[in-house]
């Protein structure tokens, strides 16, 4: 049997019922708030205000942000500079810019765990047009080798938001990857979210799933019917990927014994990948690990990609299927 | 204008009406430094450089790089029109599965270095420059580049480079259009004085208008006279020239259309066109 959680918006099931927004926007808004109410906020961003969502933060607390232009090291040094003089600065830009061109500015201010938050956007093939260049998916593996770091990767906008609060009232260094592709906003507002706390959004008990970020509504559609047919499973959202939360994955995999862990990233150093260490060494299982397979995306759009690098529903339904069947 | 002139002329309004078209059919991409270098990207097609469309990996050809890749539509459209790749490919820009990525890779025919990570391109020339020193190539090395990412420190690593190499095989240029994602170069970080910080990283530096052929022509013939240096080509340019709405706004660094400027723009290229005839 499945037991819902109530992470849940009331029409979660229908996505036709649902606001679409792109998890980039849950993080402007949420940092404009913060940003009012605590002057030590410092928005820097790379000649991308418009790409992050943060042109009404420069318009409206112009003395809080800092336009370095097309220059992520130097963006991410900074930072760092402002941190030591006592601010909290989110260096913003495309995660494969930052992240990705500034990763050992990042590594040094990590080495002395300064308190900097990197905003990394435009994660993923739902990037589209602009094709591999643009697409990251090497980001949590970089990151995530990274002692000391948390690193967030929320399912939608409302937790795009909570998360945004989150890290910037937490000490020392974070990551926030965000979407520029907008995705059902499914769960409430207002629900429990602590870092380095999963969220168990389906309560079951024949098999594990494990999704993060932009696959989180996908791989709950792939779900549904499966669930109609009376297929019983545990579905956690893993928001952070770093701390990861053991107990509540070594828990779930110990009753079900099968796990699928999904994620818009190189199937190499990515969320599965920690799942699986983790389970190996403390409870060996079967695994299935879904995502990017070794390869570098391309252009075309959101939906073309997804199907074509099977990140769809329907992919995601067989491969599940193929498990568990 | 004499005959040669009027052709490239036209030749570069053509390539402007095939950007506008492939745009159209991709529902998006970069236009306002695309049509601010589409007088250069012809001239270097047609006149300047030594190269064979049949012959894509001939080892005599010129190279020529493009740093700020996402101007290729611009790119793509001559390597199509002098026969690198079949027309019908760019009907397929940013498209799954399409040769044209939204930033060009190597795999496609006359696109010699992968981009979309600004500031990188000039250090892809400095390699290419200096692996043919060591093979005592006599080739010439092209790299454009644009304003917005003299902003990356890397350039600057580049350029040093460059000149402590001597690299007399390498022509830099640049594509002065004095804007960039989110607005004026001048407001969003300013470069100051980009002949005299050239200079003192060791080029020979010209500034030229990048639309006058003319002027652009003799600029290629002194190049050659340049030894022991590299030098760069400071080209000022109109971002979306040519088509009046576009024209020096950075909100057309990149454009997604609605149907009635694709209209307005073919219309108003046109125009310019059959004035030259
Ligand atoms: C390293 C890097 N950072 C950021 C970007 C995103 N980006 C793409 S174009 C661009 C603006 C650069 O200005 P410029 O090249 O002068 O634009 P144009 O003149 O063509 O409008 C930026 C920031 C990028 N491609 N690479």
């Amino acid at each position: 049997m499945n037991k819902m959680s109530n992470y849940f918006l009331r029409d979660w099931k229908n996505e036709s019922k649902l606001e679409q927004k792109a998890l980039r926007d849950g993080f402007g808004e949420m940092i404009l708030k913060l940003g009012k109410d605590n002057k030590d906020i410092i928005v820097l961003n790379a000649d991308l205000p418009g790409s992050l969502r943060v042109k009404k933060f420069e318009k409206e607390l112009p003395n809080q942000f800092v336009q370095v232009g097309v220059a992520e090291q130097n963006m991410a040094g900074i930072a760092t500079g402002l941190e030591i003089v006592g601010k909290i600065p989110f260096i913003t830009s495309f995660a494969a810019f930052s992240p990705g061109l500034n990763f050992s500015q990042i590594r040094l201010a990590a080495i002395c765990k300064q308190n900097i938050k990197v905003v990394g956007s435009h994660y993923g093939l739902n990037v589209g047009e602009d094709g591999a260049s643009a697409q990251m998916n090497s980001d949590l593996g970089m990151m995530k080798s990274l002692a000391g770091i948390t690193i967030i990767t929320p399912a939608d906008y409302n937790q795009a938001m909570q998360a945004t609060k989150l890290i910037s009232e937490m000490k020392g260094p974070a990551y926030l990857r965000v979407t520029r592709a907008k995705f059902p906003v499914f769960l409430k507002p207002d629900s429990e979210f602590e870092i380095g706390k999963a969220q168990k959004l389906i309560k079951g008990d024949d098999l594990t799933v494990i999704a993060t970020g932009s696959m989180v509504y996908e791989t709950i559609q792939a779900l549904l019917p499966l669930i109609e047919d009376g297929l019983s499973i545990d579905l956690l959202n893993i928001h952070t990927v770093k701390p990861l939360d053991k107990e509540i994955i070594l828990k779930s995999a110990k009753k079900t014994n099968k796990v699928i862990v999904v994620e818009e990233h190189n199937i190499w150093g990515g969320l599965g990948e920690s799942v699986a260490r983790l389970l190996g060494e403390k409870h060996p299982v079967e695994i299935k690990c879904i995502g990017i397979k070794d390869t570098f995306g391309e252009s075309g759009s959101h939906r073309d990609l997804w199907s074509k690098y099977g990140l769809d529903r329907k992919s995601l339904r067989k491969q599940i299927s193929s498990l568990i069947f | 204008m004499n005959k040669k002139i009027k052709e490239l002329k036209k030749k570069s309004i053509e390539l402007k009406i095939d950007v506008i078209k492939m745009l159209d059919k991709a529902g998006s991409g970069h236009v306002g430094g695309a049509f601010g270098m589409a007088e250069i990207f012809t001239l270097l097609y047609n006149e300047i450089a030594n190269i064979d469309p049949k012959k894509p990996d001939w080892k005599e050809r010129d190279y020529i790089l493009v740093s700020n890749g996402h101007i290729c539509p611009i790119w793509y459209a001559i390597l199509a029109n002098i026969g690198y790749f079949d027309r019908k490919k760019l009907d397929k820009l940013r498209k799954v599965d399409s040769l044209l990525q939204g930033h060009p890779k190597i795999n496609i025919p006359g696109v010699e270095n992968s981009s979309g990570m600004l500031g990188h391109g000039l250090s892809q020339a400095v390699g290419v420059a200096l692996g043919l020193k060591m093979k005592k190539m006599k080739n010439k090395v092209f790299c454009i580049m644009s304003d917005g990412e003299q902003q990356e420190g890397q350039t600057w690593e580049a350029a040093m480079s460059a000149s402590k190499y001597f690299l007399d095989n390498l022509v830099g240029i640049i594509d002065y259009n004095k804007i960039q994602i989110d607005g004026n170069i001048s407001d969003i970080m300013p470069l100051g004085d980009l002949k005299n910080k050239y200079e003192d990283f060791g080029w020979m530096v010209l500034d030229v208008n990048g639309h006058n052929i003319e002027h652009l022509l003799s600029c290629f013939e002194f190049v050659n006279k340049i030894k022991k240096q590299p030098t760069l080509i400071i080209a000022h340019t109109t971002p979306g020239k040519g088509v009046d709405f576009m024209e020096n706004k950075f909100e057309y660094h990149d454009w997604t259309d609605d149907g009635e400027e694709v209209k307005e723009a073919l219309r108003q290229l046109r125009q310019k066109l059959s004035d030259l005839y």
